[in-house]
C-alpha cells in the first residue's frame, strides 16, 4: 500500500474544536470499532462514511498511483522475463551446449557483477546476488544434463550449497542464507534417503542441522552482527522448523517406544528447560515460548491417547477439558511474562 | 488515530453534535491484553481450540451417532450453546474458534440427522434441507458475532443454492428438457455477482440499516466462492467435459459489473469527464477473454480491494487474475514461440505504460476523495 500512512482525506486542516474530556483512556480507534458504533446507530451514515475516510477506509489518489505504478512494474517485468524464458525454452533443443551454458554463465556473472558494482548495501544488489546464486544451481543442472555426469541429485544440491557458500558469507543477507540453508538441507535429506542404512535417522539429523542453524542465527544476533539485526523473522523461521521437528520426534517417542528407552525423554526435558531459559531470560521472545507451549500441548494429547483409549467417551471429554485448561494457563503465563518484561524495561529506562 | 482526534475532526466538520461526541467519548472500547492480540498467540489459541473442539465433538458424536433423532436434537443444542458462549465473550480468540467448530459440528449433525429422517418421506428432501441450511446461515450471520463465520456463511449459502439446483434438476422433469444444469449454475453465478456488487457498493448503508458489521467479511466470502465456482466452470468448459453454453453471460455480467464499478469510482473521485475514456479498457479486455470470465472478475476484485484498502480482497483478486490469465494462456492454441512473443510484447507495453503514467501523473498528496 502506498506509504502515505494518512489517507488523503486525513490531510485536511487539523481540528480546531475542543471536545469534552473522556472518562476513558484516549486510545487508538480502528475501523472495526467505528463500524461497530455505526451498527449501534451511535453515528449518522454521513459521519460514518467520513470517519471511515479519516481512518483510511478508502484509497486516496496517491494510493491508486502507487498501485498503478508497482502493479504495472511487476506485471510488465514479470511478463517480459517469462516471455524471455519461454523464448529460450522453445529454442532450447536447437541451442548448442556451449550456447546453453554460455547463456546461464552470462546471467550468473552479469548479475553478480552488477550487484558488486551497485554495492551490496542496496537491496536491489542483494536481490541480484540471490539471482546469481540461483543461477549456479541452474548451471549445475544443465551441465549434468548435457554431459550426463551420472551424479546423484544430492550431489547437485550439495555442490550448489558448496559453491554459493562464498556468496552467502559475503552478501550477509537473510534471503541468501535461506537459499543456502534450503539447498544444503535438501542435499542432506536426499543423501540420507539415498542410503537406506541411515534413513531411519532422518529426523534426528534434521534436528541437529536446524539446531546448528538456529544457534548460529541467534548467536549472531546476540553478538550484534548487523545483518542479523532488525526483525526476528529469520530466527523465528528456524525456530519454527526446529520446534516442529522436536515435537514430531517427541510424539513419535511417546506413541511408539515410550517404555523401551528414556534417553529421548531426557534430551527433550533438557531442551525444554534450556529453551524456556533462553527465550524468557536471554532473548525474551514470546514467539519461542508460545511454540514451546503448543509443542507441550500436542505431546500431552498424544501421550494421553497412547496410555488411555481414544474411543472411550470419558477420556475424550477429559482430554478436551484438559486442553481448555492448558490453554488458559498458557495465556495467563504469557501475560505474566509480558508484564514482567515490560516492568523490567521500564525500570531499565528509569 | 486517537479517538479524541477523530471526534474533534468530525465535530469541526459539523458532522457530530456535542451530545454525540460526549456519548462516543464515554463508549468503552473492546478490552483485552496486548498479548491476546499478537498473531501467533491468536494462532495458538485458534489451533488448540480446534483440537479441543474436535475431541469434544468426537465425545458428542459417540453418544449421538446411534440415532437420527438424537443427531437432529443435539445439533441445534450445540449451535445454541455456541451462540450463547460467543455472545458472552466475543473478543476471545480461543472461544471464537471453539464455538466456530461447535457451530459447524452442530450443523453437520443436524443436517445428517434430518436428512436421514426425511429422505424416504419427501421427494425434494435435499432442497428442503438446503433451504433450512440457508435459514441457519442467515440466523447465524445475525446472532453469532464471529468474523470467521461471516466469511464461511456466504460459502455455505452458495453451496446450499447449488444443492437446490442439483436436486430440482435431477428430481423434476427439467432434465428431459433443453434446460441444462450447467446453465442453471451460470445463472446462479450471475445473480451472485450482482448481489456482490450491491454489497460492495452499499456496505455502509447495509451496516447502519441492518445494525450488523459482518458485511465486509461476508463480501469477501461471497467473492471467494464466486471465484472458485467460476474457476471450476472455466476448467470444465475448456476441457469440454460439460457444455456451459451461457458462459458468455458470465463474462458479460462481469464486464458490466466492472464498468459500473469503475463508473461509480470515477464519480466518487469527481474526476473530469475526459477520464471516462478509461472505461474502454475493460471492454477491450472483454473481447479476447470472453470465454474466461475470471479475468475480468479478477480485475474488478482488485479494483474494489484497492478502493476499500483491503489486502485480503486485493490478494484474492491478484491470485484469481493470475490463475485465470495463466489458464487463458495455457488454452491458447499457439506455439510456445508465439506465446513468448506475446508475453514479451505485453510486458513491454505495460512498462511503457508505466513510464507514461509516471511522466503524466505525479503522485497526488493533497487531493481529497469524497464519498457520495
Amino acid at each position: 500500500m502506498a506509504n502515505n500512512s494518512q489517507d488523503s482525506a486525513t490531510e485536511s486542516a487539523p481540528p480546531t474544536t475542543t471536545i469534552p474530556q473522556s472518562p476513558l483512556p484516549d486510545i487508538n480507534i480502528d475501523q472495526e470499532t467505528w463500524d461497530n458504533w455505526a451498527s449501534q446507530n451511535l453515528i449518522s451514515i454521513t459521519s460514518f462514511q467520513r470517519g471511515r475516510a479519516l481512518l483510511g477506509g478508502y484509497a486516496s489518489l496517491a494510493d491508486w498511483h502507487w498501485f498503478s505504478n508497482y502493479g504495472l512494474l511487476l506485471m510488465g517485468a514479470g511478463s517480459l522475463v517469462a516471455g524471455i524464458f519461454f523464448f529460450f525454452a522453445y529454442n532450447w533443443a536447437s541451442i548448442p551446449p556451449a550456447g546453453k551454458l554460455g547463456v546461464l554463465q552470462f546471467l550468473l556473472i552479469s548479475s553478480a557483477a552488477i550487484a558488486i558494482w551497485q554495492g551490496l548495501d542496496k537491496i536491489s544488489a542483494r536481490v541480484l546476488l540471490l539471482v546469481s546464486a540461483g543461477m549456479v544451481g541452474a548451471f549445475l543442472a544443465v551441465f549434468g544434463q548435457i554431459y550426463q555426469t551420472g551424479a546423484d541429485a544430492y550431489q547437485l544440491f550439495l555442490s550448489w550449497g558448496f559453491f554459493i557458500f562464498g556468496w552467502t558469507v559475503i552478501a550477509r543477507d537473510k534471503l541468501i542464507w535461506i537459499l543456502f540453508t534450503t539447498v544444503t538441507y535438501t542435499g542432506i535429506a536426499l543423501y540420507i534417503f539415498t542410503f537406506p542404512a541411515i534413513d531411519q535417522l532422518f529426523d534426528e539429523i534434521s534436528w541437529v542441522y536446524w539446531s546448528l542453524i538456529l544457534l548460529f542465527w541467534e548467536g549472531g544476533r546476540l553478538l550484534h552482527w548487523d545483518w542479523l539485526q532488525g526483525g526476528r523473522w529469520l530466527q523465528r523461521l528456524a525456530l519454527f522448523i526446529w520446534f516442529f521437528i522436536s515435537t514430531a520426534l517427541m510424539v513419535d517417542f511417546v506413541t511408539t517406544n515410550f517404555s523401551s528407552s528414556g534417553w529421548q525423554f531426557l534430551i527433550y526435558t533438557i531442551y525444554l528447560l534450556t529453551s524456556i531459559t533462553v527465550y524468557s531470560q536471554l532473548i525474551r521472545d514470546l514467539f519461542g515460548i508460545t511454540l514451546l507451549a503448543f509443542s507441550l500441548v500436542v505431546i500431552q494429547i498424544s501421550w494421553f491417547f497412547e496410555i488411555f483409549s481414544y474411543d472411550n467417551a470419558f477420556v475424550l471429554l477429559c482430554t478436551s477439558l484438559l486442553v481448555v485448561g492448558e490453554v488458559g494457563a498458557i495465556i495467563v503465563g504469557l501475560r505474566w511474562l509480558d508484564q514482567r518484561w515490560s516492568l523490567a524495561e521500564e525500570k531499565l529506562q528509569s | 488515530m486517537k479517538r479524541s482526534t477523530l471526534l474533534a475532526q468530525l465535530q469541526a466538520e459539523d458532522l457530530l453534535s456535542e451530545a454525540e461526541v460526549t456519548q462516543l467519548q464515554a463508549t468503552p472500547l473492546p478490552a483485552g491484553s496486548r498479548v491476546d492480540r499478537i498473531w501467533y498467540v491468536q494462532l495458538l489459541m485458534g489451533t488448540t481450540a480446534w483440537i479441543s473442539a474436535s475431541i469434544f465433538i468426537s465425545f458428542i458424536g459417540l453418544f449421538a451417532s446411534f440415532s437420527e433423532v438424537a443427531m437432529t436434537i443435539v445439533g441445534p443444542m450445540m449451535i445454541g450453546a455456541a451462540i450463547s458462549i460467543m455472545r458472552w465473550r466475543p473478543n476471545n480468540a480461543f472461544i471464537s474458534q471453539l464455538t466456530l467448530a461447535t457451530v459447524l459440528a452442530g450443523q453437520l449433525l443436524f443436517v445428517f440427522g434430518l436428512g436421514e429422517l426425511i429422505d424416504t418421506l419427501l421427494s425434494y428432501s435435499v432442497s428442503i434441507i438446503a433451504l433450512i441450511s440457508i435459514g441457519i446461515q442467515l440466523l447465524l450471520l445475525w446472532t453469532f458475532p464471529s468474523r470467521f463465520y461471516a466469511f464461511l456463511a456466504p460459502i455455505l449459502i452458495w453451496a446450499s443454492c447449488a444443492a437446490i439446483i442439483g436436486d430440482v434438476w435431477s428430481t423434476s422433469s427439467l432434465q428431459h428438457t433443453t434446460t441444462s444444469i450447467e446453465n442453471m449454475f451460470i445463472i446462479l453465478n450471475v445473480i451472485w455477482m450482482v448481489l456482490i456488487l450491491a454489497i460492495w457498493w452499499f456496505e455502509e448503508s447495509l451496516i447502519t440499516t441492518t445494525k450488523q458489521t459482518f458485511w465486509p467479511t461476508a463480501a469477501l466470502g461471497a467473492t471467494t466462492v464466486l471465484t472458485i465456482s467460476i474457476a471450476v466452470i472455466t476448467v470444465i468448459q475448456q476441457f469440454e467435459l460439460l457444455p456451459f453454453t451461457l458462459i458468455w453471460l458470465l463474462s458479460l455480467t462481469a464486464g458490466a459489473i466492472t464498468l459500473i464499478f469503475i463508473r461509480l469510482l470515477l464519480q466518487h473521485y469527481q474526476t473530469p469527464p475526459a477520464s471516462y475514456a478509461i472505461l474502454i479498457f475493460p471492454l477491450l479486455l472483454l473481447v479476447p477473454a470472453w470465454h474466461v470470465p475470471g479475468i475480468i472478475l479478477g480485475f474488478a476484485i482488485i479494483l474494489f480491494g484497492i478502493f476499500r484498502q483491503r489486502w485480503l480482497m486485493i490478494s484474492l483478486g491478484i491470485v484469481s487474475l493470475f490463475l485465470f490469465m495463466s489458464f487463458y494462456y495455457y488454452t491458447l492454441h499457439w506455439t510456445l514461440l508465439n506465446k513468448s512473443i506475446l508475453l514479451m510484447a505485453l510486458g513491454g507495453i505495460m512498462l511503457v505504460g508505466r513510464q507514461l503514467l509516471l511522466s503524466k501523473w505525479s503522485p497526488p498528496h493533497t487531493m481529497e476523495a469524497t464519498h457520495d
